[in-house]
């Protein structure tokens, strides 16, 4: 793999194409065939601003700027404990479905993760982008795609939380200075065996090696993966060594071969900030750092294993706000330690909406009657939300909210 | 009802010649009354593109570009969503000069009014959607405000050592402005962990459809009025 290089991305496309023509052995230039499904025989044709594929894997860059609708039932199995920003998760229930834009970053991952070599070490990519731009949809986006391709779910919805808000702490009994987190633990477990539901049955992914929580309690070599997120859900005590254990043993089994792992991690930059809510027993602030949570996390975002992706983003948002840096690139938020740690990544920047992706935007929202002043369609009109909105996505939802 | 229409068709007669009356001859006082920094003869701005090229078109520029002209209000934009109805609601909203947070609550206000709308319209079967209608929130807000204008308020007079709550017609400027006071008093009246903009949203969607709070008020006040018309000679004895 490539050395540490210094991270010169800031306006780094080059830069991008030149690592990751080392990391990943780029895809011909021809784009996948699409199938048209039967639904363009319709009577009704699809206008042009919703795409006729649904599933991510078929995405392609003709498809950029297109809506396309997620299943509910898909939604509700992968998002029902977040995963998608709460703003967005509103509007589908307003609109009674959920439709995601087609963008160039999530293209761009799915792209370099179908012509990635997965004998080499998992590849990292780290989003980062302004407030507002897309970094969390992307993320969405491409989750929906590993979970199409049967990829085991890594996915932490947005990591701030559990230093932010904790639901409970307590000092580890086991490890020295360290405080557990056991409900924010549960959920994760929670949130991890609802994702990955369809795959857990599947005996290929069995235990590695013996795991004792206690002396009565132990996890033979060759009992199912599904029993380490059991344990954890039913023994509090033990749900973030449970945690550990289970992403240990997935770097192992996805070296083994024996299942793809995709890591996505929302606010990543918050495992290298020196301040959380979270209090010792002597009532003394701690670090992410001791905190027992955050190191399996920041342990399988390592390149030591192989089979897998990582996707991280990194978001100003992620830090409490006095700490906040007013930057929105990986090296000011993931700082010296945690860009050490990352190195090496491939940069993917979310950006504002595009000329034409703006446009499909107000034709989707003038569609779902989201826009209802009529002088908002008009040309001037237009030109006045881009202006005022900046095309950025969040900032034209909040302009619109009101007409 | 029929009484109290006849007993505003007497009082608006009366007051109209009244009005005339000292119009005719006080015109100065009333209008030095306004306190305004501008002189007479300055004109108001044009701030609207399309009559701003309506003044081009017509050549009415060239007089207009050398009359003195007040300054144009902070909330005089040439948007094209321009709203100066709901602007000037805004001001009724804004409590110690904070018209930012103002702004923001009527426009979530707007934006509630509107979800619960397109929510209503996109979980109907396909077949009935063509009969819903789903109305502009500015448009619907100006409807309230139509629907909960009074026409008549109580004074109190005092006559003969006592005040009378007496029945008098009110003008339409000040109709509006009691139908904001009303919006706001009945928005505000509400539990503690309900949001005003979730109240407001409610009051004007159900005055627009002449229900609710806000519009029983206007009837109660008319009702009052015309249980005190036998007071209403006290106007001008």
């Amino acid at each position: 793999m490539i050395g540490k290089s210094v991270f010169r991305a800031l306006n780094g496309k080059q830069e991008v194409v030149k690592r990751c023509s080392k990391i990943v052995i780029r895809a011909s230039s021809t784009v996948p065939q699409m199938s048209l499904p039967s639904s363009s025989e319709n009577s009704n044709p699809l206008p042009f601003f919703r795409s006729i594929q649904n599933s991510p894997s078929l995405h392609a860059s003709n498809n950029s700027g297109q809506f396309y609708t997620i299943d509910p039932s898909i939604k509700k199995q992968l998002f029902l404990y977040g995963g998608i920003p709460k703003t967005f998760d509103e509007l589908c229930n307003t609109f009674k479905e959920t439709c995601m834009m087609i963008r160039e970053p999530a293209l761009e991952i799915m792209d370099y993760m179908k012509s990635t070599n997965f004998n080499n070490a998992a590849t990292r990519y780290c989003l980062y982008g302004k407030i507002g731009t897309g970094k969390s949809m992307t993320m969405a986006h491409v989750l929906h795609y590993g979970f199409e391709n049967s990829f085991v779910i890594v996915h932490v919805p947005w990591a701030p939380y559990w230093y932010k808000f904790p639901k409970e702490y307590s000092d580890c009994p086991t490890k020295e200075g360290m405080v557990d987190l056991p409900l924010d633990a549960v959920a994760w477990l929670i949130h991890f065996k609802n994702q990955n539901s369809h795959l857990l049955a599947d005996p290929n992914l069995s235990v590695c090696q013996d795991w004792e929580w206690s002396k009565r309690e132990i996890t033979k070599k060759g009992a199912p993966l599904a029993e380490i997120v059991e344990m954890g859900i039913n023994r509090v005590k033990y749900s973030t060594n449970c945690i550990e254990a289970l992403l240990q043993e997935l770097k192992q089994l996805s070296d083994l071969k024996r299942c793809k792992t995709i890591v996505v991690i929302d606010g990543f930059n918050i495992f290298f900030s020196d301040k959380t809510k979270i209090k010792t027993a002597a009532f003394e602030k701690i670090p992410p750092k001791r905190v027992t949570i955050t190191s399996p996390f920041v342990d399988i975002t390592k390149q030591d294993w192989s089979n897998g992706a990582v996707i991280v983003s990194v978001d100003d948002l992620a830090f409490f706000r006095k700490d906040q840096r007013n930057t929105h690139y990986p090296r000011g938020l993931l700082g010296p330690e945690g860009f050490e740690h990352l190195d090496p990544f491939i940069p993917i920047e979310t950006k504002n909406y595009s000329e034409k992706e703006f446009h499909y935007c107000i034709e989707y929202f003038l569609e779902r009657r989201w826009i209802i002043n009529p002088h908002a369609a008009s040309e001037e009109g237009r030109k006045e939300l881009a202006f005022i909105s900046n095309r950025n996505p969040f900032n034209l939802l909040k302009v619109t909210a009101p007409l | 009802m029929s009484s109290l229409t006849k007993l505003i068709s007497t009082l608006a007669r009366v007051s109209d010649t009244k009005l005339a009356l000292l119009n005719h001859s006080n015109v100065q006082i009333i209008s030095s009354a306004k306190m305004s920094q501008y002189p007479k003869y300055f004109i108001d701005p044009t701030f609207r593109n399309d009559e701003l090229n309506a003044l081009y078109e017509t050549g009415e520029v060239k007089e207009k570009a050398l009359v003195p002209c007040r300054a144009a209000l902070t909330e005089h934009t040439s948007s094209e969503f321009y709203s100066s109805f709901t602007r000037k609601f805004i001001n009724h909203v804004m409590r110690k000069g904070n018209k930012q947070l103002a702004r923001e609550v009527v426009e979530k206000a707007f934006e509630v009014i509107k979800k619960t709308q397109i929510q209503k319209y996109h979980s109907l079967p396909p077949e009935k959607k063509v009969d819903f209608t789903i109305r502009d929130p500015h448009e619907l807000f100006h409807q309230a405000v139509i629907n909960v204008k009074p026409i008549m308020v109580l004074t109190p007079i005092k006559r003969g050592g006592v005040r009378y709550q007496v029945p008098v017609p009110v003008d339409d400027l000040q109709a509006t402005i009691l139908a904001y006071k009303w919006f706001i008093e009945a928005s505000k009246d509400k539990e503690r962990t309900v949001r005003f903009y979730n109240k407001l949203a409610k009051e004007i969607m159900d005055a627009a459809n002449n229900t609710g709070r806000v519009v029983k008020k206007k009837l109660d006040l008319h009702k009052q009025c015309e249980a005190n018309r036998a007071y209403a000679h006290y106007r001008w004895n």
